[in-house]
Parts: structure tokens; sequence; C-alpha cells
């Protein structure tokens, strides 16, 4: 379990991360929204113990990245927003360093070696040096060096930025694979339908704070509590909108010019089918008729500003 | 148990089974890059053999004696080659070790595992030794020449290899430092060069001496034997094979100096790989407080050192004035002028602090590191390299050197040191906090560490030299140029002169200091507060 605890972190004047909390459970895979120098980064090289706290603290299973910085890191996988792969290095050779890194034992090395590049996709390129592969597999390596010590708590930075459709596609797979195995994920991103597929948890950060955090569907829940109808009508919009605001179950309707109305609706799926019955019954000239439902990227764009530190 | 235990596995990790070294040698080995090169290195190292061989061969008289001392020239030259190489290449190889990977962005990958900056350091210090050996052992066939054609004999050769690989070691371990601290590979090489370039000018001076009074003075070293010399002789890297013979009298035996100068290489790169560390860990790392631990206790030993040595010849200087006046006079040294020169001879010796007072006395930040005013003055902060902790830390060090120097010059002859030494160092204590305040003031209108660094730098350069050029225009024309009444304004003018008169000037100078550093510090400290409040504000605002 990941909890974070009131996490500051401050450069000179600027505080570029105030003060978040929050907690994550085994399988949770977390999305981490924000636009650039939101402190997205910060927050995630601060649990990384990459970087050091000016308060606050978060704990990984009982360690503390403050009090244990070791401990901390033998749990975690980070995968940086940049690739920061060696020279001259073939893909086993530079597995084989982290292992060593990580204390994987040496008559296990290879197998893990092994495993982690058939998870990843990997197994023919074994033998290649890292410079040769093309920038998909080289984000796949890095995800396969977060994995030769099977850690708790993966943090990738961007992982899907300069990828193909079909590499993001893979990726996307692999971390739902991963929080499939109970490893918690934490995944930044700017490209907001890409999370919402996998992600069952996602936090919105802003000028360093936490604006919103919890479920996917929670958080679009809080900001449209009700469920959004919208009917498009050939003409007569707004004698339209006068009637279904007499229905019991429709709690606002509203029209624009182009013969688009919108109604908020609290009822079930019977009173959805009388309101287009309604409509039909009455004259109106319906040509659709649909639910609204908002997404992360109205989520996103309803509470931001789009302010930066 | 368990703990050591776990020292000895970790220890293992480090030195046996290091990952960085493991990988960088896969990499140097890989392709024919190495064998070109070492090639390349062999065929020049042979050419310049040959040609050291012919220039020593060829004025040799008809002697046996003659050509055995030409013979022992060509080995020297060769030998001499070969700390050329060592201090060539040493540097180089270890001044891009991490720069580069901090330009590559891998050092993060490597340290978000569970990684030591001990352990990234040493694999890195393997790695880039590991060619300095190299170098060596590729020699050893035309070293071998040497030992068959008579120039030298086999224990010359080693010992000199011993020594040689120490100042190898000494070398990588500057550049490492230098390596950590530069933000780019062309800074990070210029400089360990620079580095490199003291460190050999300044042991060759100490050896060439030595060796001079060898080759030239008949057979006499320093003392009565013929080898016996002090070991730092055994320092540069040109003089390997003239100074592999050299011994020290310890309690009356004959120590080899090729023990002290591996033992001076271990302890002084443990001290770079450690300042190299802090440069890679948290505040609250290990690396700080083992740092500061074995800065004061070298610095301890050093001065003690350099009191047996100053103490020593003042004693021996001592003797023989009395001795050339038959005991009674006005030549002769009294325990106030010895004290008085001890005195001038701990602030000559602190002056190394010039390196450092920038580091100790600034803050602000610098990328992602950030020392921040914690408050003036703190003793639990000692060990944690936070700003508040370095004013103690500063006057800690000066009072375990001249405790050190003091007890050195003491067991050396001199007896205890009386109050003139006392006032010396009270004088050095107060200029050195007097920077420490320039540094905090400056530090207090500037952000960024680096530029607060450099000006104090530049200050400290500025207020002990300008005056210089100055002071000596105008008293040029009198017998004694210091005697002029401005030098006395001079706040350095107590280490001037050659007897014990200055010391009231230092005991002054020392006051005003003091008062001069407590008003910055004080001032220094509002502005750093006031500072903070607006940072919070704006912070609030924001």
């Amino acid at each position: 379990m990941l909890e974070v605890k009131n996490l500051r972190k401050e450069y000179g004047g600027l505080t570029a991360v105030k003060g978040i909390s929050f907690n994550l459970n085994p399988g949770d895979i977390f999305g981490f929204i924000g636009s650039n120098g939101a402190g997205k980064t910060t927050t995630i090289r601060m649990i990384s113990t990459l970087l050091e706290p000016t308060s606050g603290t978060a704990i990984l299973n009982g360690a503390d990245v403050r009090k244990d910085p070791m401990a901390v890191r033998r749990m975690i996988g980070y995968m940086p927003d940049f690739f920061g792969l060696y020279d001259d290095v073939k893909v086993w050779e530079y597995l084989d360093f982290f292992a060593t890194i990580y204390k994987v034992p040496v008559k296990e090395r290879a197998t893990v070696i092994d495993s982690v590049l058939e998870l990843t996709n990997l197994t023919v390129k074994k033998q290649a040096f890292v410079q040769s592969l093309s920038r998909g597999m080289q984000q796949r390596l890095c995800l396969a060096r977060c994995l030769v010590h099977d850690p708790s708590l993966l943090l990738l930075d961007e992982p899907a930025s300069g990828l193909d459709p079909r590499a993001r596609a893979e990726l996307k797979e692999l971390i739902a694979e991963l929080g499939r195995m109970g490893k918690i994920v934490i995944v930044s991103s700017h490209i907001l339908p890409e999370l919402a597929d996998f992600c069952n948890t996602v936090g919105i950060i802003e000028r360093g704070e936490l604006l919103a955090f919890g479920p996917v569907d929670k958080i679009v829940q809080e900001i449209q509590p009700h469920r959004v109808l919208v009917a498009n009508i050939l003409e007569k919009a707004d004698e339209a909108s006068h009637v279904l605001s007499g229905l019991p179950s429709v709690l606002n309707s509203a029209y624009t010019d182009d013969g688009e109305v919108r109604i908020e609706f609290a009822g079930d799926f019977a009173a959805q089918a009388q309101i287009l019955t309604k409509l039909v019954q009455d004259g109106f000239q319906v040509t659709a008729f649909r639910e609204d439902s908002a997404d992360l990227e109205d989520v996103f764009l309803r509470l931001t500003t789009g302010a930066v530190n | 148990m368990f703990a050591v235990g776990g020292w000895l596995d970790e220890t293992k990790r480090v030195y046996f089974q290091n990952a960085t070294s493991v990988r960088d040698y896969r990499v140097q080995l890989r392709g024919s890059r190495s064998v070109i090169l070492f090639g390349l290195y062999l065929f020049i190292l042979i050419g310049a053999a040959f040609f050291a061989y012919d220039s020593s061969t060829r004025y040799a008289g008809g002697s046996i004696v003659d050509a055995q001392r030409q013979l022992h020239t060509f080995a020297a030259t060769v030998m001499g080659m070969l700390g050329g190489a060592i201090a060539l290449v040493a540097p180089g190889l270890s001044a891009t070790a991490v720069v580069l990977e901090k330009q590559r962005q891998s050092l993060d990958l490597v340290f978000s595992g569970p990684v030591t900056p001990k352990y990234y350091l040493v694999g890195k210090m393997m790695s880039s030794y590991r060619y300095s050996w190299m170098l060596l052992v590729l020699a050893l066939p035309i070293v071998a020449a040497s030992v068959v054609l008579g120039g030298a004999s086999w224990y010359d050769v080693l010992t000199a290899f011993i020594q040689l690989s120490a100042q190898g070691l000494i070398l990588t371990a500057i550049a490492l430092l230098m390596s950590t601290m530069a933000v780019r590979p062309v800074s990070a090489i210029i400089w360990s060069y620079a580095a490199t370039i003291v460190y050999c000018i300044a042991s060759s001076l100490i050896s060439v001496s030595y060796v001079f009074s060898r080759t030239f003075g008949g057979m006499s070293g320093i003392g009565s034997n013929a080898n016996e010399a002090p070991w730092y002789v055994t320092m540069s890297p040109f003089t390997a094979l003239d100074t592999s013979r050299s011994v020290t009298v310890a309690w009356g035996v004959h120590v080899p100096n090729w023990i002290f100068a591996v033992l001076f290489a271990l302890a002084t790169s443990k001290i770079f790989v450690l300042a190299a560390g802090t440069q890679l860990s948290f505040t609250g790392g290990r690396e700080i407080p083992s740092l500061r631990i074995h800065s004061l206790l070298y610095g301890f030993l050093l001065s003690y050192a350099i009191g047996c040595a100053v103490g020593g010849s003042v004693s021996a200087i001592h003797s023989v004035t009395r001795s050339a006046a038959f005991g009674s006079t006005p030549m002769a040294v009294t325990a106030s002028d010895t004290s008085s020169i001890l005195g001038r001879a701990f602030c000559g010796m602190t002056s190394v602090l010039v390196l450092f007072i920038a580091y100790l006395s600034c803050f602000g930040y610098d990328r992602e590191h950030r020392y921040w005013p914690n408050g003036l003055v703190s003793w639990k902060s000692i060990w944690n390299g936070t700003p508040a902790g370095n004013l103690p830390f500063l006057l800690m060090t000066l009072l375990l050197a001249s405790l050190g120097m003091g007890i050195g010059a003491g067991v050396s002859g001199v007896g205890v040191v009386s109050g003139f030494y006392w006032i010396y160092v009270g004088y050095a204590i107060s200029f050195w906090v007097l920077m420490f305040a320039i540094g905090r003031m400056v530090s207090s209108f500037f952000g960024g560490l680096r530029n607060s660094r450099v000006l104090v730098f530049v200050v400290l350069i500025a207020i002990t030299s300008l005056p210089l050029p100055f002071l000596t225009a105008v008293g040029r024309n009198s017998e004694d140029p210091t005697n002029s009444m401005l030098w006395n304004f001079y706040f350095l003018s107590p280490l001037l002169g050659d007897d014990a008169t200055r010391v009231p000037s230092a005991l002054m100078f020392a006051a005003l200091m003091t008062g001069a550093a407590v008003v910055l510090l004080f001032l220094s400290e509002l502005r750093a507060r006031s500072k903070m409040v607006q940072a919070q504000k704006y912070d609030e605002q924001a």
C-alpha cells in the first residue's frame, strides 16, 4: 500500500508541490493528470526517493521515503520521461546491470531477464544493442528494467510520449497486465482518453495542488451528478424544451439556437424512453437522441484553469 | 555479529561485484578501440624508450660507473614517461565518468535503485583506475629492459610501480570529484587537468629537491642514511624510480616510503570520493557526516604532521643558535618567537580554506538541491550539511587543527606553545569567520548557490590581494617595504615580518575582524529571514 502524506516541495521561492495526499492499494492503476509544470514529475521523483521532500512523506508498505529510502527503492520501479540508455550495451547486459543493482541472485538473473523480456515482447532483441532499438522498443526495455526486481510500485512518467499508436496500444495492455498482477502503477500522462481506458483511479494536479482524486466514475459523477440527455430537434427546439420541463423526471432543460435540447435527467431507462415518446407524440421532428456522458477530459477542463507554476 | 556480516556483504558487493564496474568493463573492451589505443600507447612508449636509451648511452664515458649511471638515467626516464602517461590518462578517463551520465540522464535510473553513492563512485573509480593499471602492466616489458640492462633492480621497478599506482589513484579520485561537481564534460575535463597540473607541480617541486640532492650532492639524502627522506617525496609521478628506495626513520625503524605513499593515496582518494558522494546524496545522507568526520580527523593529523615538521625545524635552529652564542644570546630564538612562528605557520596552513569557504558559507538553491537558511548557528546541524551547521563545523575544524599543530610542535621538542601561538590561532579563526560572514551576506543577496560561491571566491581573493600592489608601491623606497605605516592597516600584516612584534597587531585585527564578522552575520541573518518571509508571501499569493 502506498500512502502519500502531505507531500510538499519548494525550490527557492517556488512551491512545486503543495502538500498533496492520497492512498493507493495493490492492483490500483493511478492516472496522474496535469499540465506541464503542474507538479506531476516532482511528485513522482519524491516518491521514487530521487528528490528530497521539503515536508511530508510517502510510505510504501511501511517504508518511509525520508527515513528508509533504500527500502523504498527496493520496492519501486521508476521509469522517467527520458530513456537514459547506455551506449554500446546489449539488451541483456543492460538488464543484467540493473538486476545486479537490485541484488537479484546470480543464479536467478538469467531467468529473470528472460521473463521480463518475454513480458515486454523483446525476447528476439536480447542480443541487440540498445541504441539499435526503435523508440517503442526502447520504451519497453525501460519498462523491462523496472520489472527485473518484481517491484510493488511502478512509477511511469509519461510512458506513452512519442510512441506510435501500435506501440501505445501495446504499452497500455502491458500496464493493465501489471495492474492485474497486483502491482500499484502510477502513470502520468497528458493523453486523457488513454488513461481513462486502463486507470481505475485518477488524480488531477494543478500548480502543485491535487484538485481531484478517486475512481474515474466517481470523479466524473462529482462534476456531473445527474445524467444529461441531448435531443436534436429539427424545428421549435424552444417549445420542445418547455414541454420537457414539465415532466417529473426532468430536472432542467435548456436549448440552443441550432436545435439542441440538453435535458438534466434523474429517471430510469423507462422514463428516458418516455421522454423520446413524448417528443415524437407532440409532433417534434427528432433527428437524434443520446446520453451525453462526461469523460476525463471534461473533468480535467472543468477543474483546471491551465495555470502553471 | 549480524552487523559485521552485513558490512562484509556490502563491502564484497561494492568492491568485487560492482555492477557499474562490470558494465563499464564490458563497454571498454568492446570492439577494436581499446586494442588500437593500447597498441598506439605501446608503440609510442617503445619509440620514446629507444630515443631515451640512445640519448642516455651516447655520451657515456668508458668507465663502468659512468655506464651504470647512464643506464639508471635511462630507467628513470622510462619510469618518468610512464608517470607522465598516468598523469595524462588517469584524470582524463574519470573526468567524464559521472558528468556524461548526468548528461545522458542515466543517473536517475541508477539512483532510483538501492544504490549508495559509494557503490556507484567506487564502481566508476575502478573502471577508470583499471586503465592506469593496464598502462603499467603493458609497459612492463619495456621497464624490464632497463632491469636487464642493469639500470634498476626489480625492487626499484616494483616499488616505483606501487608509487605510480598510488598517484594514479589520487589523480583518478580528484578527477572523479570534478566530474561529480561539473555540469558539462568540458568543464569537468578542464578542472580535472588543472587540478592534476597543480598536483604534479607541487609534488615534483618537493621530490625534485630530494632527487637533486642524491644525484649531485654525492650520496646524501636528507638524513644520515643515503635513502632517508620525508615520505612525501614519493608523491611525484615523474620521479618514481629515484624515490623508490627512499625510507623514513620512524622510532628507529627504516620504513619504506612507498608504504606511506599507498596509505596517503588511500586516505586522500577516500576523502575525494566522500566529497563526490555528498554531491550525489540528500542532505540527510550518510556521506555528509562521514565527509565531515574524515575532514576533522585528516585536518587534525595533517596539522599534527605540520606541527612536528615546523616544530622540529624551529627547535633545530634554536639549538644551533644557542650553541653559536654559547647559550647566551642575542641571536637565540626565544620561546615567544617559536610560538609566533608556529602561529604564523598555522595561519598559512589555513589558507587551504580558500578552496572551501565558499562551499561552507553560501546558501541558496542549485538545480534540485537546496541549501536554505535554517538559522545562523546550530551545533545539532553540524553533521547534516545544512547552512546552520557550517559555522560550528568551521570553528571545530580550526580548533582541532590548532590543537593538532600545537601538540605536534610540542612533541617535536618545542615544548608547550605559549600564548603567542594562540593569539595567531585566534587571528586565523577570526579571519575565516569574517570570510564566512561575507559568504552569508553575499548569499542573502543572491538566490543561486553557484553565483554566490563564485562571488565569495572573487571577494576573498580581491580583499586579500588587491591592497598588495598599492602597499608595495608606497613602500618601495624604504629599506623594508613592509615597514611603511600604511602596511599596519593591512589586515594580513600580522603575518608579515619576522619577529614577535606583530603579535599585538594580530590581536587587534582579530578583535576587529570578529566584530565585523558578528555584524555581517547578524545583518545577513536578518536579510535571509526577510527573504524567506517574502518567499512565503509570494507562495501564499500564488
